[in-house]
């Protein structure tokens, strides 16, 4: 149990930089999630913070102390891997037991918490199996067991979940949520999956190319992202980015189409404007409408997903079923002014009004 | 899993293996009928009479304590010979995998005396070790070392061996380079972070990971030191002084090219032939219970 503190880390890797400068404040107990695409620095981040990689710049406290210098043994940390690195020529409670055998705990004291851990993950039936006689979400479990033994300060995941089958991740990603609420461990949870991220957070760090865009609750992010990159990778299906001009209150897509603000804008010119599939819904109102051309009606089940375009910008509505059944190739829609998000289309910043 | 292929016509395939069956049927089949025939003759010393004696060159062998003495030694040496070229092996490619800048130059400088030809390694080795000219004898008699292997035969057999553990160091690196590249490296991490150390994760998980290489490469490097040696043992001692670096298929030799004891000499083989026989039904029993790396 500890909070933690991440200040301004960097990593170079010879000439390129790969992390530049993110800082994050851990509380005691906190699940935070680092979500971005592949590449972004998420691993590199994670690996920082267990000692499997040098920190070029900046420092990271877990708890009261500076752990840059220490080996990853001395860090109280525990990591699960993607791909589990269990180790093959050990039994489940070999594999458990490893780190422990290590600290030179009494061996009592061993059999209480592997046992204790394989309760916990209901993995008592397999203790005596070796990795390869396992399914992949019972290695999962395995991988997570050794790390609750171990009874660190700071749990690590990279990816933890990425080489299940859909339906097991979604089963893992409540297990281990509840598992967390339970023992209380401050947590780091890497992924690229933004569901994941989403469903799992106490707080987000959204990541593109090594700097943190925003950091949050998920629904504080989703409602109200700062900048275009995360406006577009958090929420699903993505959000739609039409290019405009803002002219008063006025948003024009061409000048067949153009959409009102409730109130003029402080932004004037070329903006991108972007609108949550989820927030079309039919004309009811007074609000300005929009006429879509559909392609594809994609149904999946409660609602439907729309792909069309408008003149020649494609665009992906979400409807519930009942009226998404009502669209004909050409559909109107209309959207609630406060849910348009403006965005410079040269520094990618939110426009707020 | 190899995939199986289909040919249309049912000759091709038997005429695609046929060159690999001649060189297997005249190269070795057709010798080892020969030597096994031979065992069975005796032979008086002009060559003009041949007599069938059935097992009697075998019952001679092992009443002959020359021979004995050289199966002992030939135990010796191999099981030294393989020993200490695996060791070190082993410890060389641990610390190559450790090594992350300039791998590739120690890699390759540890790869090259594979390449030189055994009799080149034996000549080499006593250029170096020459009683009177050698540069490392002279380094030892500054030790005070009375350096010299044509009358010594303990140094004899320390030279001999010192050249084909060398020669062999090369092998059994890229072996053990390879299998040790083989491990995940999460595997190595996740032990890291458990609390183990480069010594305690090498004992704890790499051993036990490239197990199935080192059963490999024992039985290849016994087979090297019963059989591969021949070139270093001809080109630096011939199997002196006194017989001290005679190891048993230099004994085939020279009982039968140089005795001219043709019975024995082979009577000598088909033993060795039996005991490839045996090394190689282990090895294949074995190999077959991998650790799989998941
Ligand atoms: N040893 C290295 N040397 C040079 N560049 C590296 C090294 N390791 C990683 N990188 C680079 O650092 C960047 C970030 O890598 P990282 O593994 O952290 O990505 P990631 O966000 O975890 O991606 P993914 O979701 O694919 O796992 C990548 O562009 C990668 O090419
Ligand atoms: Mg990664």
């Amino acid at each position: 149990m500890a909070q933690m503190q991440i200040l301004n880390v960097v990593k170079t890797y010879g000439k390129t930089t790969v992390v530049h400068g993110i800082s994050i404040d851990i509380q005691d107990g906190e699940f935070i999630v680092i979500v971005g695409p592949s590449g972004c620095g998420k691993s590199t981040l994670l690996r920082m913070v267990a000692g499997l990689e040098d920190i070029t710049a900046g420092e990271v406290h877990i708890g009261e102390r500076l752990v840059n210098q220490c080996e990853p043994k001395d860090r109280n940390i525990a990591m699960v891997f993607q791909n589990y690195a269990l180790y093959p020529h050990m039994s489940v409670r070999g594999n458990m037991a490893y780190g422990l055998k290590l600290r030179k705990l009494p061996k009592e004291e061993i059999t209480r918490r592997v046992d204790k851990a394989a309760t916990l993950l209901q993995i008592e039936g397999l203790l005596d199996r070796k990795p390869r006689q396992l399914s992949g979400g019972q290695r999962q479990r395995v991988a997570m067991g050794r790390a609750i033994v171990r009874e660190p300060d700071v749990f690590l995941f990279d990816e933890p979940l990425s080489n299940l089958d859909a339906k097991l991740r979604v089963q893992m990603r409540l297990e281990i949520r509840r598992l967390q609420q339970r023992l209380q461990v401050t947590s780091l949870y890497v992924t690229h999956d933004q569901v994941e991220a989403m469903t799992m957070a106490d707080r987000l760090v959204v990541i593109n190319e090594g700097r943190a865009e925003q950091i949050g609750t998920p629904m504080e992010i989703y409602r109200n992202p700062d900048t275009l990159f995360v406006a577009g990778f958090i929420g699903s299906p993505a959000m739609n980015f039409l290019p405009v001009t803002v002219h008063g209150q006025q948003l024009r897509i061409s000048d067949n189409t153009v959409l009102q603000l409730t109130a003029a804008s402080t932004h004037q010119g070329p903006a991108i404007l972007g609108i949550r599939p989820e927030h079309f819904t039919v004309p009811t109102n007074h609000w300005s409408e929009l006429e879509i051309i559909i392609d594809i009606v994609e149904p999946l089940g409660a609602e439907s997903l729309l792909h069309g375009h408008i003149e020649d910008l494609e665009i992906v509505i979400k409807l519930p079923a009942a009226i998404a059944a009502r669209a004909t190739d050409r559909f109107t829609v209309t959207v609630d002014p406060q849910h348009f998000y403006l965005f410079d289309p040269n520094s990618g910043q939110r426009i707020r009004q | 899993m190899l995939k199986r292929v289909h040919f249309k016509s049912s000759y091709l395939p038997y005429l695609l293996v046929a060159p690999q069956m001649a060189i297997t049927l005249v190269f070795f089949f057709w010798p080892a009928t020969q030597a096994l025939y031979q065992s069975l003759l005796l032979q008086d010393a002009f060559g003009l009479k041949t007599e069938f004696v059935w097992f009697d060159n075998f019952k001679e062998l092992f009443d002959d304590a020359y021979y004995l003495d050289a199966f002992g030694r030939t135990a010796v040496f191999s099981s030294l010979v393989a020993s200490i070229s695996i060791g070190l092996a082993l410890f060389f490619a641990g610390m190559t995998d450790r090594v992350l800048r300039g791998a590739m130059a120690y890699q390759t400088l540890l790869i090259w005396p594979y390449a030189v030809a055994p009799a080149i390694a034996g000549a080499l080795w006593v250029f170096m070790f020459d009683p009177t000219l050698g540069i490392l004898t002279y380094m030892l008699q500054g030790f005070g070392v009375d350096w010299n292997y044509k009358l010594n035969g303990g140094q004899a057999m320390f030279l001999v061996m010192a050249a084909s553990i060398w020669k062999q160091i090369s092998y059994n690196f890229l072996f053990f380079l390879a299998a040790m590249q083989a491990i995940p490296r999460s595997l190595i991490e996740a032990a890291a972070i458990d609390g183990a150390g480069p010594g305690r994760r090498f004992l704890t998980i790499i051993l036990p990971l490239i197990s199935p290489t080192t059963f490999f490469l024992i039985v290849v490097n016994i087979v090297y030191a019963f059989f591969d040696t021949f070139g270093i043992v001809d080109a630096m001692t011939q199997g002196g002084p006194a017989k001290a670096t005679e190891i048993l298929i230099y004994k085939v030799y020279n009982d039968g090219f140089i005795g001219l004891d043709l019975g024995s000499s082979a009577a000598q083989s088909v033993i060795l032939m039996f005991i490839v026989i045996v090394l190689t039904v282990i090895q294949f029993r074995y190999i077959e219970r991998k650790v799989e790396y998941t």
